[in-house]
């Protein structure tokens, strides 16, 4: 049907059928990929156009519906400013402020609220920031947490007011003593409105951050940098797996069971394969049969091989039947329905108590199943983990009281916005190029070439821009999918999973139930700590050891005991990882410790009260400290040899000292007037605290890999393995580059990453980048600093003097004597690539840590209870964390927002159920619903700087640990309210509800 | 599934004689992603029903009125209509999403629904300029066979109305959630109208509640009433005996709210 609208301005009239999405109009026909593809029924908004001026979802807009309307995408905004002699407009203020404020993390929704954002400065030019929430509001960001996007919005309306703002750099507060007293609370988020009368509006995106001294010499490192790649994400560049056309591509479906569990007795593909426009179908039968694990993990995998591209068996609802490949996607759905399977019900165990019952149907029965540990198919145990450290019975014996309780955490969605996505084709070479969004590239080249029957050097990955992963995107989960089409038709493939196919196709947090027994002295000491876990790995086993064994090893590991159980602390943990007919768990940010920290939060929080002590006291008195043994590192290390670990840095007490100070806990806690709600008797007010830790990497065997080279110009390409999933890594490793280097950010060109060009990296997990890969950026950058100062030193020596290499020092683009003479890096790069003694002055590092330094952080929250009703909401989140030194506040101070806010669902709405067939409840982001900009609580950030000494730059880990606390810091506060005592998470009305029922 | 059919009538006419073939197409949210299982589509996009008339007397919103355009004129619409309006879906849809659509299509966790049940709306269609209770529409909404188009809504401006919602969070749909209005009808009198959603297929007029205020029930009285309502509302989300008791404690509220 042919059609006409007016497109950034120009008009248009495209040919398309009816049924076709404007989404896919504009993506597909007039390649306009600015516009994502988040979802189908318009809840995530990644797709927005301006319709008529209006944002509006095009995945849920038919593309004939636009026919004479005008529509505007990111592309119609501003472009880079450099073009060569072709002047260019330069970025849209919009653009420019969401670079500047560092709204962007994984760039995938950044076009939709830009042009969100414009729809409403073109109504208001100065909105308030209640405006600028609501229209942003049909955006979901995974990443962001909404403050630093909601700021660009205000920043760029200041802008085009005329009004002067603040720089960023202006607001970094720098005294290392406590910042501010607890009654200026009220005042330490000022959006608008300044003091300096020449700031008219004022602009607060940064962190707070108690600055460790030994980083004050540092140029780059601690610098608000923008990102290196944010104008291509503001711009909306083809940056994603899915940016990409390609001549004769076939688009890929799968055909998902319809039942929990069965064996598959019959399956005849004849009718689908005679369909015009099928390219291939793929049945068990079709492929080679291989034994392998979905798990991006180092070898050798710590874990059961028991997953197959196609079985004769499906284990859960959702799980995979055949493989399709057609010339469209319409074409490819109805080819999925004309393949008929003849199923074998099998009874299906959808609750993990039942798994190890007598008589339970066994879920892993084939042959080829290969074992890892302890794991026993027989008896529905993917893994299980006993750990005893001291002596568990002996200090029970010794408490004044034992305090024992059950927990429950639930399954949760990663809920990244860029669904699961892979484009393979055969290269020029007939090497299979898989362009897939992955975290762990290497990883499935490694895991993938066996069940392909290819060699590894035969494959190459490229991991484009990635949408977002969070831990959903560190499994090989869909690359075979295309893959193995590929190769059936020799033609390049895509496949994208559908949202419903990312709740109940992807992996997910382990859902467990979690038994704590805690002895303690009358005076608040820990005696003993015990905790046993029933892990639920769903159908297969990936990542089932070793989510579960961090659940122990970091959340276990924090409260110690005191006195002479610091020094011999008695903690037990034993977990039990079971199989059942559900979609599997894998890994997602935190990695098994919010599972931890639920309980033991829950916990401390319960003890405390009953033995009516200070909870911030009785966390400290018996946290790990400085200087003492991670008491789970001579027990377990991720099912591979375990090795003593010292805590080198711990920054607790300062965590909770300016938490206890930014949350105004004294003027709170213990109030009985700032409890209540004046005029509202039925509302109560709460405030609860959380102290968690982490991990940064996994000893002895996280590598990171990275070379740099330098240019004719003295730029330089930095290539590494690292793959940055919007975390602002790319970044990050730039900086400690250029901070190496004596050079600006921009003139380090970072490549990140292809397994063809690229040093090995194990990939982007366990919060390992800046510190891992960091550590080889800097290694490969030092070789390269001093083959630089090596020819500085003889360009800019004289008859007279000699010049050591070691006394130059590389700053402002410049290599400088002694003397205060310089030669620039362009002079030295053409030196050395052109004029003499001609080399590449080149440098390749790589780093594997022999400690896992822990980030340390004091999480608070704030919450109104509705007494009647049992509804909560969360008034404010507040997190001090010690993450080591801080190399860019605005892309860490952007993880620990992100990550509050995903916190914050997993304590409050998300969470996925089954109904007795093994049904998904959630195939959506309407019933499974995430925070969005309008409903946010306030969030802040702390940062308090240790200076970690295994590390160069002195970093920790970032990425993770907020996950951990907000939960039981939310559920804590609404105890700290109304005395609710929640034991399952998320708190929901009616849990809240049930708790304060049980009290009557 | 197959090729969709589209088409764009310019009149009434034109639309009702291509009912047979297709279903309506208004801002398409609900519907495209369903578009493989209708043969057509039949957009009224030029139908020119998105008409918001605000009198002293009547509000009459055209079927395609944009739920946007509704929040847009919340200074001239009842502020819980507007509230529920906000919190039936996210800025990106609500500029799409048409009030005739969310009555053919929102569920009994509709707060839109819930608020209009609570205005008495009525449903006008077409052919032949009918007006139906929107509480009947939705009873029958699934087996209409005769097909007929929304042209508009129309319902009395109360003199006061209240919603209220329990979440998991602020902007997650409701568990529970309780529309009351109360109208001045003849001679000073005034009646109150109570609908309940959050639970099945559509929101639920709570009749039994407003015929015992009228003859002078209690506030506790009525309460319980609209407890007795969700008494089987258990499902996935919340229990019966949840929902049941959290209707009860909306109800008190609103209504002394209303009652003042």
């Amino acid at each position: 049907m042919m059609i006409h609208f007016t497109l950034n301005g120009t008009p248009i009239e495209i040919d398309v059928p009816p049924e076709t999405t404007l989404l896919t109009a504009l993506r597909e026909e007039l390649g306009i990929f600015g516009v994502k593809h988040g979802c189908e029924t318009g809840e995530c908004g990644a797709c927005t156009v301006l319709f008529d001026g209006e944002p509006v979802n095009s995945c849920v807009m038919l593309a004939v519906q636009a026919d004479g309307h005008e529509l505007v995408t990111i592309e119609a905004l501003g472009e880079h400013p450099q073009h060569g002699w072709r002047e260019s407009k330069g970025l849209d203020p919009l653009q420019q402020a969401f670079v500047d404020t560092g709204a962007i993390q994984c760039g995938f929704c950044t076009p939709a609220m830009i042009l969100a954002a414009r729809s409403l400065l073109e109504e208001e030019s100065n909105p308030t920031e209640a405006q600028v929430r609501e229209v942003l509001s049909g955006v979901l960001c995974r990443c962001t947490g909404y403050i630093k996007p909601v700021q660009a919005v205000l920043r760029a309306a200041a802008i085009l007011r005329g009004e002067s703002v603040e720089p960023l750099e202006a607001s970094l507060p720098a005294p290392p003593d406590l910042f501010f007293p607890p009654d200026d609370v009220e005042d330490s988020r000022t959006l608008l409105g300044s003091d300096s009368p020449e700031i008219a509006t004022q602009i607060s995106v940064m962190p707070r951050i108690q600055i460790n001294p030994r980083t004050e010499a540092y140029q780059t490192v601690g610098s608000p940098e923008p990102k290196v790649d944010a104008i291509k994400l503001v711009t909306g560049k083809p940056a994603f797996t899915a940016d990409i056309e390609m001549r004769g591509m076939l688009v890929a479906k799968v055909l998902h069971s319809p039942v929990a569990h069965a064996r598959i007795k019959r399956i005849d593909a004849s009718k689908a394969r005679a369909l015009p426009g099928v390219a291939a179908v793929l049945t068990s039968e079709d492929i080679p049969r291989v034994a392998y694990s979905t798990a991006g993990q180092s070898d050798p995998i710590p874990g059961p091989l028991d997953t197959f591209s196609l079985d004769n068996k499906v284990r859960f609802f959702g799980d995979r039947v055949a493989f399709v490949a057609a010339e469209t996607e319409e074409i490819a759905e109805q080819a999925l329905h004309l393949i008929e399977v003849e199923y074998e019900p099998l009874p299906a165990i959808l609750d993990s108590a039942d798994a190890q019952a007598e008589g339970a149907v066994q879920i892993h029965d084939e042959p080829d199943y290969v074992n890892f540990a302890d794991s026993d198919p027989s008896r529905n145990l993917a893994a299980q983990i006993h750990i005893d450290i001291g002596d568990i019975e002996k200090g029970f014996s010794e408490a004044d009281q034992i305090f024992e309780a059950s927990y429950e955490v639930p399954k949760v969605s990663p809920a990244h916005i860029e669904p699961h996505v892979v484009v393979t084709y055969w290269d020029e070479d007939d090497r299979l190029v898989i362009r897939t969004s992955t975290q762990v590239p290497f990883h499935v080249r490694r895991q993938i070439a066996p069940v392909l029957n290819l060699p590894a050097k035969r494959i190459r990955v490229i991991k484009p821009r990635i949408g977002g992963g969070f831990g959903g995107k560190q499994e090989v989960l869909i690359e075979d999918v295309a893959a193995h089409l590929t190769i059936a038709t020799g033609r390049p493939v895509r496949f994208e999973f559908s949202r419903a196919e990312e709740f109940y196709g992807a992996r997910t947090r382990h859902p467990m139930r979690i038994s704590m027994k805690t002895g303690v002295k009358n005076d608040g000491t820990i005696t003993a700590n015990e905790m046993r876990v029933l892990s639920d790995t769903g159908a297969y086993g990936c990542h089932a050891l070793t989510v579960t064994g961090n659940t122990g090893h970091k959340a276990m590991a924090l409260y110690v005991g005191d006195g002479p159980y610091r020094e011999s602390p008695n903690i037990r943990f034993y977990a039990d990882i079971v199989y059942t007919n559900t979609p599997p768990s894998g890994a997602y940010r935190g990695y098994g410790v919010p599972q931890g920290f639920w309980p033991v939060e829950r916990h401390m929080e319960r003890i405390t009260r009953s033995l009516n002590l200070d909870p911030l006291q009785f966390r400290l008195k018996n946290a790990l400290r400085a200087g003492e043994l991670h008491p789970f590192s001579t027990s377990w290390s991720e099912g591979r040899e375990p090795r003593p670990e010292i805590i080198n840095t711990c920054g607790l007490e300062d965590c909770v000292r300016q938490g206890r100070s930014g949350a105004g806990w004294d003027a709170k806690f213990n109030n009985p007037e700032w409890h209540a709600v004046e005029g509202k008797p039925h509302l109560r007010r709460g405030i609860g605290v959380a102290l968690v830790m982490q991990g940064t990497a996994i000893p002895y065997l996280d590598m990171g890999g990275a070379s740099i080279k330098i240019n004719e110009d003295g730029s330089f390409n930095l290539l590494v393995g690292a793959t940055d999933l919007g975390t602002g890594s790319d970044t990050v490793l730039a900086q400690l580059a250029a901070e190496v280097l004596g050079v600006p950010v921009e003139d380090i060109i970072v490549y990140s990453s292809d397994t063809d060009f690229t040093p090995f990296d194990k990939g982007a997990y366990a919060s390992s980048t800046t510190y891992i890969s960091g550590a080889a950026v800097v290694d490969a950058t030092q070789k390269v600093a001093e083959r630089i100062r090596h020819r500085a030193a003889r360009m800019l020596r004289t008859e007279k003097e000699a010049i050591q290499p070691d006394e130059i020092v590389l700053r402002d683009r410049c290599a400088w004597s002694p003397d205060g003479r310089s030669i620039t890096l362009e002079e030295i790069a053409l030196n050395a690539l052109h004029h003499e003694d001609q080399e590449q002055i080149m440098g390749v590092g790589s780093f594997v840590s022999p400690v896992a330094p822990p980030p340390f952080a004091a999480q608070f929250a704030e919450v109104t209870v509705d007494v009647e009703t049992g509804q909560v909401i969360v008034d404010k989140l507040l997190m001090a964390v010690d993450s080591g030194v801080i190399v860019n506040p605005l892309t860490a101070s952007g993880q620990v927002e992100g990550g509050m806010t995903q916190a914050l669902g997993y304590a409050v709405c998300e969470e996925m159920l089954y109904d007795e067939d093994g049904r998904p409840r959630e195939v959506d982001f309407r019933d499974y619903h995430i925070f969005a900009a309008h409903e946010m609580p306030d969030l802040e950030t702390i940062f308090v700087e240790t200076f970690e000494t295994s590390h160069p730059f002195g970093v920790k880990a970032v990425a993770e640990i907020p996950m951990n606390g907000v939960a039981p810091a939310v559920a804590n506060a609404v105890m700290d309210a109304c005395g609710a005592d929640v034991l399952i998470a998320p708190v929901t009305p009616e849990r809240v509800w049930s708790a304060l029922k049980s009290q009557e | 599934m197959g090729s969709l059919n589209y088409h764009r009538p310019k009149t009434i006419k034109e639309t009702l004689a291509l009912m047979e073939k297709g279903v309506p197409l208004a801002g398409g949210t609900a519907l495209t992603p369903q578009r493989y299982d209708v043969a057509a589509v039949i957009d009224l996009q030029d139908l020119k029903l998105d008409e918001l008339k605000v009198g002293k007397s009547k509000i009459r919103i055209g079927a395609t009125v944009k739920l946007q355009a509704l929040i847009k004129t919340q200074r001239e619409i009842p502020q819980a209509l507007a509230q529920a309006c906000r919190q039936e879906a996210a800025l990106n849809i609500r500029n799409a999403a048409t009030i005739g659509g969310a009555v053919m299509t929102c569920d009994g966790r509709s707060p839109l629904l819930t608020a209009l049940l609570a205005l008495d709306a009525s449903v006008t269609t077409e052919p032949g300029n009918n007006s139906e209770p929107l509480e009947k529409l939705l009873e029958k909404r699934a087996e209409r066979r005769k097909p007929r188009l929304i042209v508009a809504l129309e319902m009395m401006p109360p003199k006061r109305m209240v919603y209220e919602q329990v979440s998991r969070s602020p902007a997650d749909r409701p568990l529970v959630c309780l529309a009351v209005a109360e109208h001045l009808i003849s001679q000073g009198k005034r009646h109150v109208v109570a609908a309940l959603g959050g639970y099945g297929e559509r929101p639920i007029r709570l009749t039994k509640l407003e015929e015992a205020l009228e003859k002078g029930a209690s506030i506790a009285d009525a309460a319980a009433l609209a407890e007795k309502a969700y008494s089987d509302a258990g499902d996935a989300f919340a229990s019966a005996a949840y929902r049941a008791e959290i209707a009860g404690v909306l109800a008190r509220r609103l209504l002394t709210e209303v009652q003042g």
